[in-house]
């Protein structure tokens, strides 16, 4: 399948739409939110074939839809959303991902970075002692059976109940960081295994804990309500459900696939295997994948109290971190959205997409909800970071999703061949920006060339009216896998 | 037999090749291994774990991504990087055999799983088997 600029046609300038009769098994229309130069990079490569097999889900309501930060996946293209048929539409461990609720929060303090500044180095070495970082390495907290059972069912709840996050930070969290549908006895022994010595550690790839500071405000009122002011410094740490999640989603993409014909599914690449929601299996993915969403969401909790504990150390008790808000990137949702003039359920499927919710939206914290969502989009490690605002865009056009990074442009090989990792962070830390990191070879493949730019990303969805930007962070202290 | 890496914008893209089925994956498990660690199968020291596998799948595309998939969960939970295997059976739909893994120590590179985008088992015009494995990183 080849998709050229001549089948794409413009509906406004910031999205585009692949129609339905472009491909016989397409069932909705393929839609892009992307400026016209972000559109012509993302057509570089495969991410538009992926969106269109993606329009051929079962049950696949609206349109099949990417975002500006879209990168070719596998089976899903990373940076896309799908909503299907509430209850017996698909569900699609792809659609989700292998890192089920990887996802991103924000931690503000009331510091300004003009007082900080000169701790910046320190910070980051007592960060990258205090939090495990890196691959295969386990974390301070290891679980018998009983208590990680205990944390796929309770989520960010269970990390407050023992001591190891603040109360009110479950109200500042995406559904309250827990999923009420989770069953632990759906989480297969060998994913059980994988995340038993996890809790609290960030992995390797593109994760990370960052300190930044607030550059620039957009919008002063809503910057108020999220409690951000000009000059503050930040955390922002970026993680998932580690191997426990990855576990979860090997197994069922397995059980999934060899299931399909039975529901006389046939997909044009396994990795879109799917069955209904409503089928046995459809709902112990389901059970299973919440499960693993409370496990991310209690492991981003762990590592807020590894950070305040590295915080109160260099800064002292009386300094704070309050979480802003903590939101999945990698996630299915049942959740109501308009369509065709009707409200109804549909399962909405964020692959690399961010919830941007709009003013009034009841699943909000009463201090946000006038002003709409937190919108939290990390850049790469040498850019700019951002913090925007759900708004009614998105649940015109996206069902309630947005942007959730910069994007790749550049591939992992690539970035090592062009990047002299020594020589970056050397340069990094003369623009005053302190890297540790566990690798040099992760540290090339994350560098921030291999990024596309951040500013235009976020130009497409606040101009799309999908989120408004509100503050713009740099990063002054970055630890890395 | 072999494996190569070809470029992919966020993950890793491999293609294996081999003979026969055994190469094949054989090398796929090797391939995967030089993600992990780098030159770990080139290590003259002695395995510290051996594991049995026993798989059936529904083709070989769908075997060679579990049997990946396997390697990569003990990988995890054994906590040593497998690079051979010494296979006692191997149809087109089932394999039994031992692993050998060596002591992972700290990794290169996290895998987060193995996809099976772009995976087909196939034989090439020059008689030999080959496939692509996407891994995601």
């Amino acid at each position: 399948m080849k998709i050229f600029k001549k089948h794409i046609i413009p509906l406004t300038p910031y999205f585009w739409e692949i129609p339905k009769d472009f491909h016989v098994k397409m069932r909705v229309p393929a839609r892009i939110l992307a400026s016209e130069p972000l559109l012509d990079a993302i057509m570089e490569d495969r991410s538009l074939v992926q969106l269109v097999q993606v329009a051929a889900l079962p049950g696949i309501q609206g349109a099949s839809l990417v975002m500006p930060d879209v990168h070719e996946g596998y089976g899903f293209p990373i940076g896309g959303v799908a909503a299907t048929e509430y209850p017996g539409g698909a569900i699609s461990p792809g659609g989700i991902g292998y890192d089920i609720n990887c996802g991103v929060r924000l931690m503000i303090s009331g510091e300004k970075i003009q007082d900080l500044r000169d701790s910046m180095e320190e910070l980051s070495k007592e960060l990258y002692k205090e939090i495990p970082s890196g691959m295969g390495q386990g974390g301070q907290i290891v679980l018998s059976e009983e208590e990680l059972d205990a944390v796929l069912l309770e989520g960010a709840e269970w990390a407050v109940n023992h001591g190891y996050g603040k109360p009110e930070d479950l109200m500042n969290m995406e559904s309250q960081g827990r999923l009420a549908m989770a069953d632990p006895s759906k989480v297969s022994e060998n994913a059980k295994k994988r995340g038993a010595d996890q809790l609290g550690t960030i992995g390797s790839g593109n994760h990370f804990v960052e300190v930044d500071y607030v550059s620039e405000i957009y919008d002063e009122k809503i910057a108020e309500a999220f409690g951000l002011s000009k000059d503050q410094v930040v955390v922002l740490i970026h993680t998932g459900s580690r191997g426990l999640g990855h576990q979860v989603a090997t197994d069922y993409i397995k059980k999934i696939m060899a299931a399909m014909p039975e529901f006389g599914i046939e997909v044009p690449d396994r990795q879109l295997a799917c069955v209904p929601l409503d089928s046995e299996l459809g709902q112990d993915y389901f059970k299973a994948m919440c499960a693993a969403a409370n496990f991310a969401w209690c492991n981003r909790e762990i590592i807020s109290w590894e950070v305040r504990n590295a915080w109160s150390r260099l800064f002292g008790t009386d300094s704070f971190l309050k979480l802003m808000y903590d939101v999945a990137h990698n996630i299915a949702k049942i959740e109501k959205h308009r369509l065709n003039e009707h409200e109804g359920k549909v399962i909405v499927h964020r692959k690399g997409a961010t919830r941007a919710f709009a003013p009034g939206n009841p699943e909000l914290p009463e201090a946000y909800k006038e002003v709409g969502q937190p919108v939290i989009i990390p850049g790469s490690m040498g850019t700019s970071s951002y913090v925007l605002a759900g708004a009614p865009g998105s649940m015109e056009i996206t069902f309630g999703s947005c942007c959730h990074g910069a994007g790749r442009r550049l591939s992992r090989t690539a970035a090592k061949k062009k990047v002299n990792a020594p020589v970056l962070k050397e340069e990094l830390r003369d623009r005053g920006i302190f890297v540790e990191a566990g690798s040099f070879r992760g540290l090339a493949e994350e560098a921030p060339i291999a990024y596309k730019d951040v500013n235009q990303v976020v130009e497409t969805v606040h101009n799309s009216n999908v989120a408004l930007k509100v503050a713009k962070l740099k990063p002054v202290a970055v630890i890395k896998g | 037999m072999g494996y190569e890496f070809l470029s992919h914008t966020a993950d890793i893209r491999m293609r294996i090749n081999g003979s026969d089925l055994k190469e094949l994956f054989t090398s796929g498990v090797q391939g995967m291994a030089s993600v992990l660690k780098e030159d770990i199968c080139k290590t003259v020291e002695s395995p510290v774990k051996e594991s049995k596998v026993q798989l059936k799948s529904v083709d070989s595309t769908s075997l060679l991504i579990d049997f990946l998939s396997e390697v990569l969960t003990r990988t995890y939970v054994d906590k040593v990087i497998y690079c051979t295997i010494r296979f006692t059976h191997i149809t087109e739909n089932e394999l039994e055999g031992v692993l050998y893994g060596y002591p992972a120590g700290s990794l290169d590179e996290e895998i987060k799983a193995v996809t099976y985008t772009e995976a087909k088992v196939q034989r090439t015009a020059d008689n030999q088997w080959a496939s692509y494995v996407v891994f995601d990183i």
